[in-house]
């Protein structure tokens, strides 16, 4: 845990010299482009499927909760913020890390390996403009939208669990979770999904860049990335929690 | 005789690697077989550690048949066996000393005995004072030195070498390949070498055969 | 729809894998040191980050929940109660089987396909030893024994940070927090159930994708890493539901 900690000082300026290509923004599209589907498309399946299963679970659990202090008509809304807000994005977060983040410290550690990016180098390309900021636009965009399906299907999956357990009509699940206009919940939900985009992307990169030689590297880098842009996940929802204690 | 291949095919599914092929090496032969890369030169070798089964023809290993399903018998087998694989296989989870001295436990030697024999290898291979670090700690040639090491110490009646001079500049090949031969004069082993390269193995070996098409021919000269 | 067959055939190799692991189970003792280096790198290199990941939950949720109930009904004396109840049921196992998955998975994954790649396991057999029983027992029984220990470990920070919270922040008494009226017999059966079924899913799944690798050196390792991380949350996931499923089913309403 200590080593990983020596490692934040590096993931930090390397987010401050991708961050540089923003303003202006010069952005590689075709690369941008890529990586979109090349990440986004392949991951949407599983997202879904894990977000059905969370939301599922969570109408199983606080329903439970919410059923015994007596307050079903709750359940629809509970769920609703609940998912939105936090569990949503949270578990989307820490699925898309692991699918999509360790793939690309997989990937930047190979091209290390193979000395690729020594080439990029070797042709006066910058290799953070051109593989690190995109991926770092790219992955910030598909966890957003990500977010927003995987929200959905959770939802679904809330709602097919209170009809099966608590009798409770999809329709007036759905009609508690609407009502109270949970936008706010929704756009606070995506915000922070961003973020979590930011961390996975910075910290995969990374990792996969500190490759050296020998291919055991590799899966130490996916490894770091994953936990450490897990706990990056935590904190950032920690701060968004205080943020909005503080509002 | 310490192996004997009739008539031995190996295919993994449709692919038909080894092709009817005869071969035999007798005890203090020392045997080069070379072809192109993919020929099939690592299958002919782990089909000869027992590591693969053939599909079809017969196998003897220092006289048996290997007995694939009963591990205990396999294992006795394979503690008289030795081999040098292309990747290394050096074992990330134990030190140089710990790869070498490994095989020996196994056997069921003792300790001391394992340090007698194990010591003296390591100054030979000139890894006395690597003993103590891990396998990723060591250069290129030191590991493929420490890969060599482990068959030699293991004194093996039949022993296999896959490319044990890969990438190696011809100086040291020859050094390698002279202590592959010294050590077999020593102990009378068979001793079966694969390569890709033919210039590096000649004129060491007593007999040079070719795989080609999934079956072997001497070397035209 | 690939990927579904993909997971079906992955269901039945873990099954073939538990039962090869289980008839070497007896040879591990044979082997102590391989026991004690899988526990330390699964157990104590976990600890840390299971301890401070499990700590923001429990600040988070208690933080979020209070804020919530306070807008509707300004009364927090239950949250403890159910705030305990939830934490064991689900939110600390799904984390510690998540956290854990990411964690170990990615590195036994990537170690085996390493070993793969480089032929190690040839050079296992070759050496008269059985890499089942030697490499993948091994980390089978140390998850056993750290899963669990590090479940209970997580359950205790959590409720603690969020008692904490609830404390300091929303000034509800410890004595009112630490409520257990909620949480039944059944629920910490639960919280049982799912981490021994974690601690046999994720080694035994990233093994299996570690073997899965082909031999194109660091590639294979990276893929291997990939697949070994994704397929054990999944895994994960899916004993999580079924276990809550489980015990929704057989104990009913509260």
């Amino acid at each position: 845990m200590r080593g990983l900690l020596s490692h934040v000082g590096g993931i930090t300026w390397l987010f401050f010299r991708a961050a540089r290509y923003a303003v202006p923004l010069r952005l590689e599209s075709r690369e941008f482009s890529r990586i979109l589907l090349h990440f986004g498309v392949k991951s949407l399946p599983l997202v879904l499927l894990t977000a059905v299963i969370t939301g599922a679970l969570m109408v199983l659990q606080t329903g439970a909760v919410v059923e015994l202090m007596g307050a079903t008509s709750m359940v629809g809304w509970a769920s609703g913020v609940a998912v939105l807000r936090e569990v949503g994005p949270v578990l989307i977060g820490v699925m898309f890390s692991g699918q999509v983040g360790s793939f690309n410290a997989a990937e930047l550690g190979l091209m290390k390996i193979t000395e690729q990016v020594e080439a990029l180098s070797g042709l006066g390309v910058d290799p953070v403009r051109f593989l690190v900021f995109p991926r770092m636009l790219a992955m910030m965009l598909m966890l957003a939208v990500l977010t927003v399906y995987g929200d959905l299907f959770a939802l679904i999956g809330g709602s097919i669990v209170s009809w099966g357990m608590f009798d409770l009509d999809p329709w007036v699940f759905w009609q508690q979770v609407l009502l109270p206009h949970p936008v706010d919940d929704l756009l606070e939900g995506v915000l922070k999904a961003v973020f979590f985009g930011l961390n996975i992307s910075v910290v995969s990169c990374y990792f996969g860049l500190q490759v050296e030689r020998d291919p055991w590297e590799v899966g130490v880098a996916v490894n770091r990335s994953v936990v450490t842009s897990a706990m990056g996940l935590f904190v950032i929802d920690y701060l968004f929690a205080l943020a909005r204690a503080g509002a | 005789m310490r192996l004997k291949l009739a008539g031995v095919s190996k295919s993994f599914g449709a692919r038909r690697v080894l092709d009817g092929l005869d071969l035999v090496v007798d005890a203090g032969e020392l045997v080069a077989v070379t072809g192109q890369s993919g020929s099939g030169k690592s299958v002919l070798l782990k089909l000869a550690a027992t590591l693969l089964p053939a599909t079809s023809g017969r196998v003897e290993v220092l006289g048996v048949t290997p007995p694939y399903a009963d591990r205990e018998a396999i294992g006795a087998l394979r503690n008289r066996l030795g081999m040098q694989f292309q990747n290394l296989g050096l074992f990330a989870f134990t030190d140089v000393y710990g790869n070498l001295a490994f095989s020996l436990t196994k056997i069921g030697m003792r300790d001391e005995d394992i340090r007698a024999r194990v010591d003296p290898a390591l100054e030979t291979l000139g890894l006395g004072r690597a003993h103590d670090r891990f396998p990723d700690q060591i250069s290129g040639g030191m590991k493929r030195r420490l890969a060599i090491g482990r068959v030699l110490v293991k004194l093996p009646e039949l022993a296999l070498f896959d490319d044990p001079v890969a990438g190696l500049d011809p100086l040291t090949a020859e050094r390698v390949l002279g202590m592959i031969a010294a050590w077999r004069d020593e102990t009378g082993a068979a001793v079966l070498i694969a390569s890709p390269d033919p210039d590096a193995v000649r004129g060491r070996v007593d007999r040079h055969l070719v795989l080609e098409d999934g079956r072997l021919r001497p070397e035209a000269a | 729809m690939r990927w579904l067959g993909s997971l079906v055939s992955s269901a039945v190799d873990i099954l073939a894998l538990l039962a090869e692991t289980l008839r070497s189970l007896k040879g591990v003792g044979r082997h102590p040191e391989r026991l004690l280096a899988e526990l330390s790198s699964i157990g104590t290199g976990s600890l840390i980050f299971l301890f401070a990941t499990a700590a923001f939950m429990g600040v988070i949720i208690v933080f979020q929940t209070a804020t919530q109930i306070n807008k509707a009904i300004p009364d927090l004396s239950m949250l403890g109660a159910g705030f305990i109840r939830v934490m064991t049921a689900e939110m600390i196992p799904l984390l510690t089987g998540l956290m854990v998955s990411a964690r170990v998975g990615s590195a036994i994954s990537s170690e085996v396909a390493s070993m793969v790649v480089t032929e190690q396991m040839d050079a296992l057999r070759l050496a008269n030893t059985d890499p089942t029983e030697y490499i993948v027992a091994p980390k089978l029984v140390a998850s056993l024994v750290a899963v669990p220990i590090l479940g209970l470990v997580s359950l205790a920070t959590g409720i603690t940070a969020g008692m904490l919270v609830g404390w300091i922040v929303f000034e509800i008494h410890p004595s009112t927090f630490l409520n257990f009226r909620y949480t039944y017999g059944y629920h910490f059966l639960s919280f049982c159930l799912k981490l021994l079924s974690f601690a046999v899913l994720i080694p035994l799944v990233s093994v299996i994708e570690g073997f899965r690798t082909g031999r194109q050196g660091a590639f294979s390792v990276g893929q291997a890493a990939t697949r070994g991380v994704i397929m054990s949350s999944f895994f994960v996931f899916v004993a999580d539901l079924s276990v809550s499923l489980l015990e929704r089913g057989l104990w009913g309403a509260p």
